[in-house]
């Protein structure tokens, strides 16, 4: 009798409770492929957000110095316009100089990707994003005529400024957290003899 | 009671049994379900992977090589819309020299093109983007010998620091050729041989025969005396033909759309290999649509950007890029201001706009969506293949070196250093 004993297999219960490990294990591992999407969601996002911003720097740069978007409009973030306090990440709004409104601002044409109320929008851009809207990116720059101490930028000293700091953000959420791509670009003031 | 010696371990009941299979299934379902959630999971995050990566080569690739389009260029010579006559190149002493770029009567130079401007874009499919800027790393000093119309030599080792010539210049390949002594001249001229290293003191190239009015094949000004005088370099022009091209299983180019083929973004650089055909390079792929339109800055309406309203084709007229304005077209000295700058010419485009559809690398298979979205000029197109994802990738590339006033030479050297930027 107990001969026979050793031989016996598994008992239901016990391929139950294997199965269910197994199953717990197998869970976990698509656990693992949702973060990974999430990941690559995010990736995608910072790729858009970077194309976004290059977009706006490089129709900047085909402005002329004079151009009314390019005017200092909000002073209190000079000392900061590349947004080193992350502001852009926590406040809304944002303090910006120009958001989405001023790229017709006084009628001027815009070339770049097309935000919301033009003729042909592209889908991911918002004015401003609902909150929690997932795949909507905002884009704001800041001009600054100031250094990071508040002096003018004047390395000849003439009183007339060299240029003008520029930074673009585009802003987007992950969830219900913001995130942001910075571009710093600097232009020349044509007016300003060296 | 005691059980019989003669009874063995019983067996199920049908009941213990019926459980039992019932469990059985059921687990199995629901690792069934595990495993095609976890393939889902796998096989639209490798999509989203591969379209990403796609769509960022690509988009990469075009940016970096536009951003420095028209260095050491002259700028009516940069974006290549087809045969444009008359092209003015302020080239000294004669100074205004006017040539034809972009193709001549026998198709020796400039890329593909059946209708000027048109030929580079499309409201039905893929537009094409062609644009050219010399090599920042390739500067290589004239031997001191005069060029005949179908030869030319370069040093070789250039100083005793320096090395020989490490890589071949393929046939096909533009060069600049630029003398430095008294008024500077310079001309084009078209590789016909792919030249290899070799040991020597000198290095020649033969050159394709060309007419002094065609780009880039001016080999009759190298008869300039100015050539001989020992104070003359060497550049190399790149360019790059930007295009969508769409293969069968076989490797067949098909029309666009085509079902069961794939499409990828192609580039010519105009070489041609030892039959002489052109070399094509793959970009990536998986580019379902690639738009372009361009930013020219006009008199009354700051800036105007050409060839993004959907479907109004890009015209060979002031209504788009213009051939031929009737103001003429702007040469270096030509002020900022001038309203010469301010038309349509392909010297005037300050930026241009990229838009790319990637798509992924196979169609899910519970999908039939055959949308295309709509990209620059290009509405929504419901002809696309059906079940891919696809995705939208926007961006606008500025071009500095467009707006330069004056041709821009390094200064002559002993070419050590191989490079011909950061002036002198």
């Amino acid at each position: 009798m107990s001969a026979r004993r050793n031989e016996r297999g598994t008992t239901l219960v016990e391929a139950l409770v294997a199965m269910a490990i197994l199953m717990v294990g197998a869970v976990g591992t698509l656990g693992l492929h949702y973060q990974g999407q999430r990941m690559e969601l995010e990736a995608r996002g910072i790729t858009r957000a970077t194309a976004i911003a290059q977009d706006l720097m490089s129709q900047i740069q085909t402005w002329p110095y004079a151009d009314p978007r390019l005017a200092d409009a909000n002073a209190a973030n000079d000392g900061d316009f590349s947004d080193n306090a992350f502001a852009f990440e926590t406040q809304t709004p944002p303090p910006f100089d120009h958001a989405e409104a001023d790229l017709t601002l006084n009628g001027l044409s815009w070339n770049g990707i097309q935000g919301p109320g033009s003729a042909n929008p592209v889908s991911y851009i918002g004015a401003p994003c609902a909150a929690g809207t997932q795949s909507c990116y905002e884009r704001y720059w800041n001009v600054s005529q100031t250094n990071a101490d508040g002096s003018l930028i004047d390395s000849n000293g003439n009183g007339v400024p060299d240029g003008v700091h520029i930074a673009v953000l585009v802003r987007w959420q992950e969830g219900t957290t913001w995130h942001r791509i910075v571009l710093v670009g600097f232009m020349v003031n044509p007016l300003d003899t060296l | 009671m005691m059980r019989s010696p003669f009874r063995p371990a019983r067996g199920f009941t049908l009941v213990e049994l019926l459980i039992g299979v019932v469990v059985a299934t059921l687990t199995m379902a629901a690792a069934i379900t595990l495993l095609i959630a976890q393939k889902r999971a796998f096989q639209g995050s490798s999509a989203d992977r591969a379209e990403q990566e796609a769509g960022r080569m690509a988009l990469e690739h075009i940016s970096d090589n536009l951003r420095q389009a028209a260095y050491g260029i002259e700028p009516p010579m940069v974006f290549d819309f087809g045969y444009m006559a008359n092209v003015p190149m302020d080239r000294a002493p004669a100074g205004g020299v006017p040539v034809n770029f972009g193709g001549d009567a026998s198709g020796k130079s400039g890329f593909p093109c059946a209708t000027p401007v048109t030929c580079r874009d499309s409201i039905v499919q893929p537009d094409e983007l062609a644009f050219q800027y010399r090599d920042p790393y390739f500067n290589r000093p004239l031997a001191a010998a005069t060029p005949n119309s179908l030869t030319i030599s370069l040093l070789n080792p250039i100083t005793a620091a320096a090395q020989p010539l490490t890589q071949p210049i393929p046939a096909g390949q533009v060069l600049q050729v630029v003398c430095y002594s008294g008024d500077m001249v310079w001309a084009y001229v078209t590789v016909s041989q792919t030249v290899n290293p070799a040991a020597g003191a000198t290095v020649t190239i033969p050159l394709q025969a060309g007419s002094n009015l065609d780009y880039p094949h001016q080999n009759q000004t190298l008869t300039d005396t100015c050539f001989n005088s020992g104070q003359a370099a060497v550049f190399k022009v790149n360019r790059f033909h930007y295009f969508v091209q769409s293969y069968d299983v076989n490797g067949n180019v098909v029309p666009w759309e085509t079902p069961g083929s794939r499409p990828y973004l192609m580039l010519d650089q105009g070489l041609l290999d030892a039959n002489n055909n052109a070399v094509l390079n793959v970009v990536a792929p998986d580019v379902e649509d690639l738009q372009v339109s361009y930013v020219v800055p006009l008199a009354a309406a700051g800036a105007q950007l050409l060839g993004s309203t959907p479907n109004v084709q890009l015209t060979n007229s002031a209504g788009g890029i213009d051939l031929a304005p009737a103001l003429g077209p702007p040469v270096y000295s030509t002020p900022s201001l001038s309203p010469l700058r301010a038309t349509g010419y392909p010297a005037n485009i300050r930026a241009v706009g990229v838009t790319l559809v990637v798509r992924s690398p196979n169609p899910d298979p519970n999908s039939s969506d055959p949308t295309v979205p709509a990209a620059g000029n290009r509405p929504v197109s419901l002809n696309g293949q059906p079940g891919y994802r696809r995705m939208l990738f926007e961006t606008s590339v500025a071009v500095p070196n467009m707006a330069s006033a004056a041709p821009y030479f390094p200064a002559i050297g002993n070419g050590a250093d191989q490079l011909n930027v950061g002036g002198g």
